[in-house]
């Protein structure tokens, strides 16, 4: 009978083992279905949605870089100078108060049609109306066309900023005809008129060398070559997004099974061998602040306290923690972009002079708790490790810090409120422009979050405003440089880090770039 | 009671149409206020998160911008008062309208047709296979009590359930996918391959439908790792309740005098010890489905399989209220058709049993 019961085992397990077997056997004779080439990215997905009006998470922004072509771009991973795209050339006039695109007639959709200024106007209007994530990128500028090819924006206040912001993919120009019969408009009240977006996210209206095939938020995005593409034809006839842990990436990479990882750290790549690593600094910084409204906390709005804290931070400790590829950001303006200060500028460490300068507070060993969003990664370093190094190097100067992590909901309603004593954020980049990061000035966005009006620094207020308006390379990077080193002695900052932007691909791909806005430029791989 | 041969089923009430008419009506009206009342406490427990909406689903910059806040409270309804919010959606979901998500500006229920699907294909692979093996060892397990296979079934599925997911998964992903490279890293279908037309969701199921052979083998192929790993959990528990349920019949008087007629052991055990032994496997396979289907987010996360473990996560991180309540109610749903499966279930297998 034992041998009887245990035959049917055998055939149960026989059984079980034969689906596995037939599919472990299928594995081998499967293989992607489409002819040509094709190229598979692994990322971890930040997706929300394809339409450029909406789209504003950085899966997004790789999705809309190759289905959608913008008036100006950039070139590879080079952020401080922009090149043509739609538009063959830009006239800045009236302070900057005034561009005029000129765009190419070459440049077709899809669909054969050309791209017109109407079409560049109604997708831009339609940007800002949609009163989504993006639209804040044109609020405030008037966009009209003065002939086919000709497109003009203007506004009141100069904005020297905006070749740099054009190239963000959530002003990829649209189909006007194609997304309006789909339910697209651009009338005022698009934020609840608009319809187009469901759409949007089955196909693709634009004049980029891809189009869409197939898009889910969670599992994968297929575009395949734009037969109509008006610039060099695309390398590859299919191009996929994965979604999948970076654990998995670098499994995928380096057994040569999907030919990109994305989102591996600095330590996940040491050792690997046989596949390419690009890596440098990212345009994502890491801060803290110290609040300098006195109702909530008397020990932050110390003066010296926020210098002993500045030169109390071992930078190099937090260079470790991050990586290879990861620098010290000397401002609040990443090193990559223009208007970034020197390294030679970037806060030393020194803890005597920390442990002077928390002497002089009259605070003694203050206690204070640290907030920060916990369980969210930046480029391969957690918040949670950063703050815990944090915390160990203020320890030291004599300061006892209390560590307060908070999921992303609660910590940032309370960082908006401006009711975090100490905090520790980042600021990944909108678009890549020194004008970006006037947010941090007194008054505005971040400043106020810090407890920092504009009546606390008049003078930097007004120096902010200034960088606003100012125009000219030289002139511009000269006034941020100003303006970031008052912030850096009064302000209540102190930048931290730049974390390392890591690209690890297959030894096969030509122009394999690190990319600080779209992870990998589509445009030029080969 | 407890000893008497199943014969005695014959001779058990027989349920009638309309007997079991009442019973499902009766049922179905209490999961139907089972389920307004889950709609109240994720309601409620949403709410009580100390979280922003629109801070949790806008840019730093949008939330500076108050025409786009506002533009996004009232898109989702969240400029109304919270009791007003609660019945609006009753309302709608009364409709069949379950709402737009927040996350991924879809409406809820074109996203559970996605998702939950890819969940019930894994986890049905995995009940299968865990019930296949967890009764087919226990069995062997019971038959040989105290013997070393037994010892060593016993050891094995106490492992088999005490070992942390995450670590199973990333071991057996390791070893298959980069060391062996038998089966895919992850995801439901190769790369670019485009899924079969939808009729159930299930892409193995409708690749068969459609008679997409290559297509079938391609997503059997990506759900063999998932469901395994998924399944060893239950594998351990099927196996111990199958055990411990053989070895309370297998010395009753009726099988043993089954024994005394001369049948095989094989025999006795098939036709007069694994019925009644099924009735707590049934219940342990039924529970065990639902959490399978609700407890699935490591797997899904590890194997790059778009389920709705991970929809419901990212609902709750990103604070998406329709999301939450529509995970809600299809797992609450989920649990009571699976509750009412198992009772029917246990009267076939028992008739003695009466639906009331």
């Amino acid at each position: 009978m034992k041998k009887q019961a245990a035959g049917g085992l055998a055939a149960l397990m026989s059984a079980s083992a034969l689906v596995v077997g037939m599919a472990g056997g299928a594995h081998a004779a499967t293989s992607r279905a489409s002819a040509g080439r094709t190229l598979v990215i692994d990322n971890s997905f930040e997706l929300v949605t394809a339409d450029p009006g909406h789209m504003f998470e950085p899966t997004g922004e790789l999705v809309d870089n190759g289905l959608y072509d913008t008036l100006v771009t950039f070139n590879g991973g080079n952020f401080k100078k922009v090149v043509p795209d739609l538009a063959t050339s830009f006239q800045t006039l009236d302070n900057a108060k005034k561009f005029i695109f000129h765009l190419n007639p070459k440049a077709r959709f899809s669909d054969g049609s050309h791209v017109t200024s109407a079409d560049v106007v109604w997708s831009l209007k339609r940007l800002v109306n949609l009163k989504g994530n993006p639209s804040f990128l044109l609020a405030g500028e008037n966009i009209s066309a003065s002939g086919p090819e000709t497109v003009v924006m203007t506004s009141a206040a100069p904005n020297p900023g905006l070749p740099y912001i054009l190239p963000n993919p959530a002003t990829g120009i649209l189909n006007e005809k194609v997304v309006k019969a789909h339910g697209g408009t651009d009338a005022a009240n698009a934020s609840t008129k608009d319809k187009a977006e469901n759409w949007l996210n089955q196909h693709s209206a634009g004049s980029g060398p891809y189009v869409l095939k197939s898009f889910s938020t969670t599992s994968q995005v297929v575009m395949t070559a734009n037969p109509r593409y008006w610039g060099p034809k695309p390398a590859y006839s299919t191009v996929v997004l994965r979604n999948v842990t970076a654990a998995v990436q670098k499994l995928d990479v380096q057994r040569g099974v999907n030919e990109i990882a994305v989102d591996l750290s600095p330590a996940q790549v040491t050792g690997m061998t046989g596949v390419q690593v690009k890596k440098g600094p990212s345009p994502n910084i890491f801060f803290l602040f110290a609040n300098q409204n006195p109702k909530i906390s008397k020990i932050t709005t110390n003066k010296y306290f926020k210098l002993a804290l500045r030169y109390g931070v071992d930078y190099g400790s937090l260079l470790q923690l991050a990586g290879s590829g990861a620098v010290q950001t000397p401002g609040v303006v990443p090193t990559v972009f223009l208007g970034a200060l020197p390294a030679s500028e970037a806060a030393k460490f020194d803890l005597k002079k920390a442990q002077s300068y928390l002497a002089k507070s009259g605070l003694g060993h203050p206690s204070l708790q640290l907030t920060y969003p916990t369980g969210i990664t930046v480029n391969g370093v957690t918040f949670d490790d950063l703050a815990a190094r944090v915390q160990q190097e203020l320890d030291a100067v004599g300061m006892k810090i209390t560590l307060q992590p908070q999921s992303i909901q609660v910590a940032l309603q309370t960082y908006r409120g401006g009711q975090e004593a100490l905090g520790l954020w980042e600021w990944g980049p909108d678009y890549p422009d020194p004008s970006d990061y006037l947010v941090f000035a007194p008054g505005n966005l971040v400043g106020l979050r810090a407890g920092w009006t504009a009546s606390d620094a008049p003078a930097i207020a007004t120096l902010a405003k200034k960088a606003s308006e100012t125009t000219g390379i030289a002139a511009r990077q000269a006034v941020f440089e100003k303006y970031q080193r008052a912030l850096n002695s009064y302000g209540p900052y102190v930048p931290l880090i730049q974390p390392a932007q890591v690209v690890v691909g297959t030894k096969s791909l030509k122009n394999l770039q690190a990319n600080g806005l779209w992870f990998v430029d589509l445009r030029n791989l080969g | 009671m407890a000893d008497a041969p199943p014969s005695s089923a014959r001779r058990a009430r027989r349920v009638t149409p309309a007997g079991l008419g009442r019973f499902l009506a009766r049922r179905l009206g209490i999961g139907l206020v089972l389920v307004v009342g889950i709609t109240l406490v994720a309601f409620i427990l949403t709410h009580l998160v100390p979280g922003d909406p629109a801070a949790a689903n806008l840019g730093q910059r949008a939330l500076g911008d108050p025409a786009i806040v506002k533009a996004f409270n009232h898109e989702y309804g969240l400029d109304k008062p919270v009791v007003e919010q609660y019945f609006i959606y009753l309302w709608k979901l009364l409709h069949g309208n379950l709402g737009v998500s927040e996350q991924s500006h879809r409406a809820v229920i074109t996203d559970l047709a996605q998702y939950v699907p890819a969940t019930i294909e894994l986890a049905l692979f995995a009940i299968v296979v865990s019930i296949v093996i967890g009764v087919g060892l226990g069995v062997v397990a019971a038959v040989r009590r105290g013997k070393p296979v037994d010892t060593g079934l016993r050891i094995g599925s106490l492992l088999g359930v005490s070992m942390p997911t995450f670590w199973v998964a990333l071991f057996v992903f390791y070893l298959f996918f980069f060391r062996l490279g038998w089966f895919p890293s992850g995801g439901r279908l190769n790369p670019g391959v485009s899924a079969p037309g939808h009729i159930t969701g299930m892409y193995t199921v409708d690749a068969l439908l459609h008679g997409q052979w290559s297509l079938f083998v391609d997503a059997l192929d990506h759900l063999v790792m998932p469901g395994f790993v998924l399944g060893i959990f239950t594998v351990g528990t099927v196996l111990r309740f199958t055990r411990a349920s053989v070895l309370e019949v297998i010395n009753l008087d009726y099988v043993r005098a089954a024994r005394a007629k001369g049948l095989s052991e094989w025999t006795v055990v098939r036709r007069h010890v694994m019925r009644p032994a099924l009735l707590p496997i049934a219940t342990v396979a039924g529970l065990a489905f639902g959490s399978l289907l609700s407890g699935t987010v490591l797997v899904e996360n590890i194997y790059s399989w778009p389920g709705i473990g991970e929809y419901a996560y990212l609902s709750a991180v990103n604070l998406d209220l329709p999301a939450i309540m529509g995970v809600s109610i299809v797992v609450a749903i989920i649990y009571i058709v699976i509750n009412l499966l198992v009772d029917l279930l246990y009267s076939i297998l028992d008739p003695r049993i009466e639906l009331r």
